[in-house]
């Protein structure tokens, strides 16, 4: 094993590991020899354009223990929890058994263990992770430390509920995760990021792998609420025939957040939807970054994303549509429309589309303004305050992202939410 | 008892002065006309009126119920009992009829210190004004003019009338862009709205909508300024003879 520049950024960030346990095993070990090679990325790196991460890695941080931590339960009260799903808690990454529960006993729903891949699970781990290429693709493959596994059987319908509370200061916390949809089988995850009230400045780097078979779907809405910490998130998802992606993300309310949502269409006649809101106050930095390659024909895609950026706040969408030369009459879309609520946020949208086949249908839209000022007057003159105007715009622009979640209470959640985020 | 007094109203936008010098007094019960060709001032008196504030005020006051209206932001312009029927509705995706309705009957509730009213009396009102203007309650649950056709957006101004009770409606060229079906309608429910404590200012350019609308007053705006006024028929010799003797007589 080679050894680190001590000038290197992520000298630091990896000194905290122990390598000899590391060397243990081998797919965790190819990915640190990976690592050794692969900068951390910075902005001159078309991705990261916009993102900084050399801060991050530059502070310091600890890893988990092995007990459930104690904490405020309260927090899990707040949340639109279904009791009859299945549901896993993880405290600073700890899976907390006693909070967490299986209804049913046909699925696999565990947390993450390296034994139970090797068993079961093989021909799927580790596939999608690119560890040649992507840093913290290849810092989770080594690291991960949490996370779970989930294994939905052919024709079953599933509803899982996944949350991850973070209670100490400068935790790294790299949860891995895969998914497995079998055949016509449908999941259902909701995904919760939260802190306990106070604590700041932890890191978290999930990675997950979605395998969907032929005419499976998976339905996974992402809520991340994480006050003074960071999130890079990176989810893998490879669609076979048939099968359909339909992901919300609600990230705000975070000091950093980083998605990654990458999808790999290898089949005909997939569906997938990425909707996502984003709304940055203070000097919050919320990247929303997707991919969908589009590799064989009739398939649909549509992407949109609705960010409003206060404060001094900065918002990122980037999303990027490759369509294949042999992937005719695909229907790609792609709205992301975003507003300035103050004249020192920035937002920067980059949409993308790459087409090398010539029987497609695509398009993007992307437009960055202030709210309507002929709305607000609209709502004024009929007598409601231009704060009470200004919050009904707001929310009902967000709220335009939420429509095709499968889930009432979530929704309404949500939506709630944002309304009492945009004071 | 006065509702509105213009007193040498002068506006500008842009430094342009788009109003010279209006003076205009309304009364309760009284329906006023305001006709005029095209770039006379007819929608700049209005929009001043209502509060947008893309036009400076350069000279003149306007009082509405003995309160100066300068003073007042939209919102309270609104509470205060005045409404404005816009020319061009504005269309407001993910925001319902319902919830825009509710939330603006319950703030101006508030502005006048009363307690928000029920679920089931707002219903009940929402109901009853939608028959006014012979309006499918299905359309509450759409958004806010959003998709709707031109006739619809105008009968939705309409009802959003009856619903807040103005003291003083501004039908700001309600009838353009109507059918005649659908200037019967809309003609018929501002009627039933009237009342001898409440009244209506029509703006418009066509003498069409005043068989429907029967007003007391009928002013003529030209070149910023009221240039003649008369009674009902004044607006049959206007339809008659047109604005051009208007324009050369001035």
């Amino acid at each position: 094993m080679e050894t680190l520049e001590k000038n290197d950024i992520k000298s630091q960030f990896l000194d905290l590991f122990s390598t000899e346990d590391i060397s243990k095993n081998p797919v965790r070990y190819k990915a640190l020899e990976h690592l050794m090679h692969i900068p951390a990325p910075t902005t001159k790196d078309e991705f990261w354009r916009y993102t900084r991460v050399n801060k991050l890695l530059k502070k310091n941080y600890q890893l988990p223990g092995y007990e459930v931590a104690e904490f405020d339960q309260s927090i899990l009260k707040k949340l639109p929890l279904n009791n009859e799903e299945s549901t896993l808690v993880f405290v600073n990454g700890v899976f907390a058994k006693d909070y967490s529960k299986i209804v049913n006993a046909s699925i696999d729903l565990i947390p993450f263990s390296d034994a139970l891949v090797e068993q079961k699970y093989q021909s799927f781990y580790n596939k999608l992770a690119n560890n040649q290429k992507r840093f913290f693709d290849a810092v989770n493959t080594a690291f991960h430390n949490s996370g779970y596994i989930l294994g939905v059987p052919t024709l079953s319908n599933e509803k899982v509920q996944i949350i991850q509370i973070i209670t100490n200061d400068n935790l790294l916390l790299i949860p891995r995760n895969l998914i497995l949809a079998d055949t016509g089988a449908k999941i259902t995850i909701k995904e919760f990021f939260i802190n306990q009230s106070g604590v700041e400045n932890a890191l978290i780097n999930q990675l997950s792998e979605i395998v969907l078979m032929p005419n499976s779907t998976c339905n996974y809405y992402k809520y991340q609420n994480l006050s003074n910490n960071a999130l890079i998130d990176t989810t893998h998802i490879l669609q076979n025939q048939d099968s359909a992606y339909n992901t919300h993300l609600a990230s705000y309310n975070t000091a950093f957040i980083r998605n990654n949502t990458l999808v790999q269409s290898s089949g005909e006649n997939t569906t997938t939807t990425v909707n996502g809101a984003t709304l940055t106050k203070e000097n919050e930095h919320i990247d929303q970054h997707i991919f969908i390659d589009h590799q064989q024909p009739n398939c649909y895609s549509n992407q949109l994303f609705r960010t409003i950026a206060d404060d001094k706040s900065t918002a990122v969408f980037n999303g990027k549509v490759m369509v294949r030369q042999d992937a005719q009459k695909i229907n790609a879309f792609q709205s992301n429309a975003n507003i300035l609520l103050s004249d020192f946020a920035n937002i920067y949208a980059k949409p993308e589309l790459e087409i090398y086949a010539d029987d497609v249908k695509c398009s993007h839209g992307s437009s960055t303004g202030q709210l309507d000022e002929e709305a607000l007057f609209y709502l004024r003159a009929r007598g409601i305050k231009e704060k009470t105007a200004q919050k009904m715009l707001i929310s009902a622009f967000l709220n335009d992202t939420i429509d095709n979640i499968e889930d009432d209470t979530y929704t309404a959640f949500i939506s709630q939410e944002i309304e009492q985020l945009i004071q | 008892m006065k509702l509105l007094e213009v007193k040498n109203l002068h506006a500008a936008i842009d430094g342009n002065e788009i109003l010279k010098g209006i003076n205009l007094t309304v009364n309760e019960g009284e329906v006023h006309a305001i006709m005029g060709p095209n770039g006379s001032g007819k929608s700049t008196l209005s929009a001043v009126l209502a509060g947008k504030d893309d036009y400076e005020i350069t000279e003149g006051e306007v009082l509405f119920k003995g309160k100066n209206l300068f003073d007042l932001e939209p919102e309270e312009r609104a509470a205060e009992g005045l409404f404005l029927a816009f020319q061009y509705p504005v269309e407001i995706p993910g925001v319902s009829n319902m919830n825009f309705l509710k939330t603006a009957v319950n703030e101006i509730r508030e502005y006048k210190g009363l307690e928000p009213l029920s679920a089931k009396d707002f219903i009940k009102l929402i109901k009853e004004k939608a028959k006014l203007v012979e309006l499918d309650p299905k359309f509450l649950q759409r958004a806010v003019n959003e998709g709707f056709s031109g006739g619809e957006k105008k009968r939705n101004e309409i009802f959003q009338m009856a619903v807040l009770d103005p003291k003083l409606a501004i039908l700001d060229e309600t009838d353009s862009g109507l059918d005649i079906d659908a200037l019967r309608i809309v003609a018929n429910g501002v009627n039933k709205l009237r009342r001898p404590d409440n009244a209506t200012i029509v703006i418009t350019h066509y003498q069409r909508l005043l068989d429907y609308i029967v007003p007391d007053i009928v002013h003529v705006l030209y070149n910023g300024k009221i240039v003649k006024t008369g009674d009902k028929n004044f607006a049959m010799e206007l339809e008659e003879k047109g604005y051009d003797w208007i324009k050369e007589s001035v």
